[in-house]
């Protein structure tokens, strides 16, 4: 009772006002009919506060999220369940259940009606419309009154959560050039191609087969050398995720750093799907999730922040603290020409390197002039990657990261390629 | 929307619903009554019609005003308004006049008012003039709770109007407007909050009703109980505080209460609608023929009627000093002294009801005496709670004594006084016909005094009494046209005659002598009334009462003015009439019902009403509205016995339908104690369980076996006779259960037998359901009339 009184509403202390104020008049002016009124309306809030008093409300709430991970744009099934758990049955509840609101407006609902020891349940969407981990909850149960005069809230403070993760495109699946699958049959096709002194090798053992002698290398080493067939160690991908905000620009869903994370995690997972053993590093972080698992990763790249004083050599370090050999695919937005040159020099002979590069001034709406300079960088930052030997996958505003990834195939003797040899040649030798 | 749409309209029912109390304000009721509800519904749906053409705010409030100018038009129209309703000039003129008629109304009617159009204008204005607010409240500023602001002007306007309390009853249907609106609106805003799901995780649409429904029903119920009943067990909330204040105050400004906020004619139509009987005290003199108790002189007299003297003249001195001030009369007039003692009850006033000739008054407080008017006043003290003892000389004047009288001269001061009157040819014209063939002043007041008979078509009348007022001079219109009444118009048409004639009048103010009984006369407000007193010289004022007896309570005509209808009247003394009104104060406002100066008085003393039908027919009604209680107390307890009786009395042919009966009662028998069986239970399942849970003995349990086997056999192998009657294996078999149970459950299920009002309350919600699946389908047709043509349209 005392809990319902605190909780009268500005509308029952309005009644119980002018309750008052009318009784005070009755009795100044002897009045008992205007005692009437005045004592309707001033006890009213009082006899609803009884009511609402009446049962002590033991309510339990729970929640479900099904499914607990949703892609961007998605929808996520909630599920209340309320039990009530006192001996009297409810009056009308008004739940909420507290959304953060990128999931969309907060759930509301009304349940007229729970019978002692009755439970109900009763699902809702939410719809993921921002990319982040988003805690659900806690419900909020109101409870009123007839009149609306008095609403006594409780909080059910359990919450859930829900990870909303980038959008994901389905990259083609494409064999990336120098790509290494660890079958090696392929391999060799591939050193073919380039020369015969590639072929990796190792020494004789009892038991190796004559034919497979590489001769040349017997020759050099002075002991008997097989040409090795297998290889002893899995695929392996770096995927590097640039998280300076320096490099990026736009508000929001549309930004291209959410472009680069839902990139990323397109990458991560066409690797995945490929059976790569992937690492992901950021500036920040360093992932390296199960093969078959992509929880962790996908986890990260909801919850990942742009950094405002990111730098790319704190990145390249990152890279460099652990194995990094293998395939390496960098997403990465604006870089200016030193940090192209740091991203670069990540490359080892013989590694597959890949940018992604995000040209996220074409976020921006530029004057013609600017944005032939921004162009120009750009061009100038393709240059600087393809000239440290990656392949440079140029993604503007718009384009569709699928196709784009198509043009992989090409191999990397472009013309940009061939471009970048050339001014490499003449700037050698000017 | 559609809920918001809802909350209005139920705004504008409990508007509506809170113009009850003005049913006892105004006297009949859909005069009024269905003009304020036009206009309201005209205002609602304006305001509602213009939130569906997208209308703002400001356009609904303005279609608001249209719309209720436009029904005003119509329904007060001049005549000269286009197509009948579109306003003119001559509109507004119209309105301007009804509004000042109705002013002029106001001053001159008492309540209840008759619905003259002037009142009726006015009623419905103000109740539109509420409904717009209440609607603006609503549908623009989004706050119905303080829609009971109208609701309670509604109340207030009657609570102070009325001089008596507003009948209690007439306060539930405000508040029950009230009530369901705050309802109605907090029920859209939990609908509005979100979706909405029964228990069992359904969703529920909008229009399924919402158990808030059915709690604020109770809730509401048991509020109007407590606001009824709380005030009742208050004692002593009738005077309140300020006026005990303000009681002092408001007579050291002597007159103040002619011209003050008390309306002495809204008191007085107050004191003609009151039914109660309020006993103002007791008298008790050693007379046994005493005459009136005067209280105030009335002496100012213009177009209305007369006005009492409030302010006691220069020559008034406290009471103590009095005995060398009264008049002094002729010693030719026999005369003896009598002794009286005045015990006062409710009477709460400013005079002392005193007989003629008073000496010697012996009372507490600040009283004076004031030998001009005859009358002991206080500006300060109150009758209540006062009791005084006093001597008087009850004269008897004989006719031939008065005759002789000389004129009073014209230098006199009581002359100067009492002569003024307004010019009025109808009235001299009238009293120099009645007195041209008289000598003598006493011949011609007699004459005058005479004239009130009934062979001259006068009689007593309280209702159309007051309808003379609608004239401009009401008493020329009394004495020529309706010539009925009661006591001030006599009073106050005889004094004027008198005064025409050139003879001193004056009119008096006060009690008749009331009803013996143990203590004393009793006096009650029935007791009021108003003589006139005529001066002759030598004599001093001389009592002539022309009111006709029979509507006079304890009517007493002095041997020198005998009641001229006396001879077929019998004595005119009061609990008669069945005709109903003894005279009294509540009456027109040619004088000014001097009670009307105190504001005390019209709580208490001021149900001076008009009406005699008092305790008889209220007892009468309480007898009904008990019997009524009781009947419906006891209805549900009547339905099931009969019911049982029904089903226990089928012919032995009809076995089958008899074993189903039997067996429906038994389980009804269960239902009413609160037993719980399930559905799906064999009859002989069921009976097995209830005979040993509640371990019924010998009769119960047979009775009960029998039962479930006659069901068992008429559900399973009809056709086959069953031998005996199940008539006494039921009640063995109710007797057993009811003694199994407690007290408390026994007693329930024999009063309010669970079973029947089950059953009453599923005919009712299927007769809802039949009613809103009509409605919907009427609904459905209403709008599949209005897309006809569209499709038409498309087509061609």
């Amino acid at each position: 009772m005392g809990e319902a009184l605190r909780n009268i509403t500005v509308r029952g202390k309005c009644l119980v006002f002018v309750g008052i104020t009318l009784a005070l008049l009755a009795f100044l002016l002897g009045e008992k009919d205007l005692l009437r009124a005045g004592l309707l309306i001033g006890i009213l809030p009082a006899l609803s506060a009884l009511y609402l008093a009446r049962a002590k409300y033991q309510m339990t709430a729970s929640r479900t999220l099904n499914p607990g991970r949703v892609e961007i744009g998605q929808q996520a099934n909630v599920t209340l369940r309320v039990r009530n758990h006192s001996r009297v049955s409810s009056g009308t509840m008004m739940l909420e259940d507290r959304l953060p609101y990128a999931l969309g407006t907060r759930p509301r609902l009304v349940l007229e009606r729970l019978a002692a020891g009755a439970g109900s349940a009763v699902t809702y969407t939410a719809h993921a419309e921002q990319r982040g981990r988003y805690d659900v909850g806690p419900l909020v149960l109101r409870l009123t009154d007839p009149f609306g005069l008095v609403e006594l809230t409780r909080l059910s403070p359990n919450t859930d959560h829900l990870t909303v993760t980038p959008k994901i495109f389905r990259l083609p699946a494409i064999r990336l050039p120098g790509e290494y699958a660890g079958r090696g049959d392929n391999h060799s096709q591939a050193v073919a191609v380039h020369g015969e002194d590639d072929a990796a090798t190792r020494e004789y053992r009892h038991g190796d087969d004559l034919r497979r002698v590489h001769w040349p290398s017997t020759a050099r080493t002075g002991e008997l050398m097989v040409r090795r067939e297998e290889q002893p160690w899995d695929s392996r991908a770096t995927v590097l995720l640039d998280i300076r905000s320096s490099g990026h620009h736009g508000e929001g869903p549309t930004s291209s750093f959410e472009m680069a994370v839902s990139t990323a995690a397109s990458v991560n997972q066409h690797l995945r799907a490929t059976g790569y053993k992937r690492r992901l590093v950021t500036e920040t972080d360093d992932l390296e999730p199960d093969v078959a698992g992509d929880g962790s990763v996908l986890d990260y790249l909801a919850g990942v922040r742009a950094a405002r004083h990111g730098d790319m050599a704190r990145l390249v370090d990152r890279v460099r603290q652990r194995d990094h050999g293998g395939l390496i695919i960098a997403t990465v937005g604006t870089l200016s020409r030193t940090e192209a040159e740091q991203l670069g020099a990540l490359r080892t002979s013989g590694a597959t390197c890949i940018a992604v590069l995000i040209d996220s001034t074409t976020w921006l709406r530029l004057s013609d002039a600017a944005r032939q300079d921004a162009d120009e960088e750009f061009r100038a930052t393709n240059l600087t990657l393809l000239r440290s030997g990656w392949r440079v996958l140029p993604i503007r505003h718009g384009d569709d990261i699928a196709q784009q990834w198509r043009g992989l195939t090409q191999g990397p003797q472009g013309f940009a390629y061939r471009a970048a040899m050339a001014e490499t040649v003449a700037g050698s030798h000017g | 929307m559609n809920q918001q749409r809802n909350t209005t309209i139920v705004g504008s029912i409990a508007l509506i619903m809170a113009t009850a109390p003005l049913a006892v304000v105004y006297k009949g009721l859909f005069e009024w009554l269905i003009p304020a509800m036009l206009v309201t519904a005209a205002i609602t749906g304006a305001a509602l019609g213009a939130k569906w053409l997208r209308g703002g705010p400001i356009l609904q409030t303005l279609a608001m005003f249209a719309a209720g100018f436009l029904s005003f038009s119509w329904i007060f129209p001049s005549g000269n308004e286009i197509a009948g309703f579109i306003p003119t000039g001559s509109t507004l003129s119209h309105f301007a006049g009804l509004a000042g008629s109705a002013g002029k109304d106001i001053q001159q009617l008492t309540v209840p008012v008759d619905s003259t159009d002037g009142l009726v204008f006015i009623a419905v204005l103000g109740v539109a003039c509420l409904a717009l607010i209440s609607t603006v409240l609503i549908e623009i500023a989004r706050v119905p709770a303080l829609a009971g602001i109208p609701i309670l002007l509604l109340y207030v306007v009657a609570v102070t109007v009325l001089p008596t309390s507003v009948p209690w009853f007439l306060f539930i249907p405000g508040a029950m407007g009230y009530l369901w609106l705050l309802l109605s609106d907090n029920i859209n805003r939990v609908r509005r909050y979100g979706r909405r799901f029964s228990a069992d995780g359904q969703r529920m649409d909008h229009w399924d009703s919402s158990p808030l429904a059915s709690a604020g029903k109770w809730l509401t119920t048991a509020m109007i109980a407590i606001a009824l009943l709380l005030p009742a067990a208050m004692p002593g909330v009738t005077s309140g505080l300020i006026e005990n204040w303000y009681h002092g105050g408001m007579h050291n400004v002597p007159g103040a209460g002619n011209t003050g906020s008390v309306n002495p004619v809204a008191e007085l139509q107050g004191a003609l609608t009151d039914s109660e009987t309020v006993e103002l005290g007791y008298v008790e003199t050693n007379n046994a023929d005493p005459g009136y108790m005067k209280m105030w002189s009335a002496t100012n007299l213009d177009a209305n009627g007369f006005t009492a003297d409030v302010k006691p003249s220069d020559e008034a001195v406290p009471t103590a000093e009095m005995s060398g001030k009264v008049p002094k009369v002729s010693s030719e007039a026999e005369r003896e002294t009598w002794s009286a003692k005045f015990t006062t009850r409710e009477l709460n006033d400013n005079a002392l009801p005193l007989f003629n000739g008073a000496t010697d008054v012996d009372v507490d407080g600040k009283w004076r005496y004031d030998p001009v008017a005859e009358t002991v006043t206080s500006a300060s003290s109150t009758t209540s709670d006062l009791s005084f003892n006093y001597q008087y000389t009850d004269y008897d004047f004989t006719p031939e004594m008065l005759r002789e009288a000389p004129q009073v001269p014209q230098w006199d001061p009581v002359y100067k006084q009492n002569t003024e009157h307004p010019k009025s040819t109808v009235v001299s014209k009238l009293v120099s016909q009645l007195t041209s063939d008289k000598e003598s002043q006493y011949d011609k007041v007699l004459a005058i005094h005479n004239h009130f008979s009934r062979d001259n078509g006068f009689s007593y009348d309280l209702a159309s009494g007051d309808l003379d007022q609608e004239s401009d001079n009401p008493i020329e219109t009394f004495l020529t046209h309706t010539k009925k009444g009661y006591c001030q118009q006599y009073a106050a048409s005889m004094a004027w005659m008198v005064r025409e004639a050139g003879i001193p009048a004056r009119v008096a103010i006060g009690l008749t002598a009331g009803t013996p009984s143990a203590e004393g006369s009793r006096l009650t407000n029935r007791n009021f009334h108003a003589w006139v007193e005529v001066y002759f010289n030598d004599y001093g004022w001389v009592t002539f009462d022309p009111t006709p007896s029979a509507g006079v309570r304890n009517a007493d005509s002095p041997p020198w003015a005998p009641d001229p209808n006396e001879s077929d009247q019998g004595s005119g003394d009061g609990e008669d009439s069945g005709a109903s009104e003894p005279d009294d104060s509540g009456s027109p406002s040619q004088s000014h019902d001097p009670n009307k100066q105190n504001p005390n008085s019209v709580d208490s003393a001021g149900q001076n009403t008009l009406q005699v039908n008092e305790s008889q027919p209220n007892w009468i009604y309480w007898i009904a509205g008990v019997a009524a209680a009781v009947a419906i107390a006891l209805a549900p307890a009547a339905v099931r016995n009969l019911r049982s009786r029904r089903r226990t009395s089928m012919p032995r042919t009809q076995t089958v339908a008899a074993a189903h009966a039997a067996w429906i009662d038994v389980l009804e028998t269960l239902t009413d104690l609160g037993l719980g069986y399930a559905e799906h239970e064999s009859p002989r399942a069921l009976a097995t369980r209830i005979i040993d849970e509640y371990s019924l003995r010998d009769g119960a349990a047979k009775g009960l076996r029998q039962i479930a086997a006659a069901e068992e056999r008429a559900r399973y192998a009809p056709g086959k006779p069953s031998e005996t009657s199940l008539k006494a294996a039921v009640y063995a078999t109710r007797q057993g259960l009811y003694l199994a149970s407690t007290k408390g459950k026994r007693l329930r299920a024999y009063v309010l037998p669970v079973s029947v009002l089950r059953s009453w309350s599923q005919q009712i919600s299927r007769y809802k359901e039949t009613m809103s699946s009509a409605i919907i389908a009427a609904r459905m047709a209403v709008i599949r009339l209005g897309r006809k043509p569209r499709n038409t349209d498309g087509a061609a």
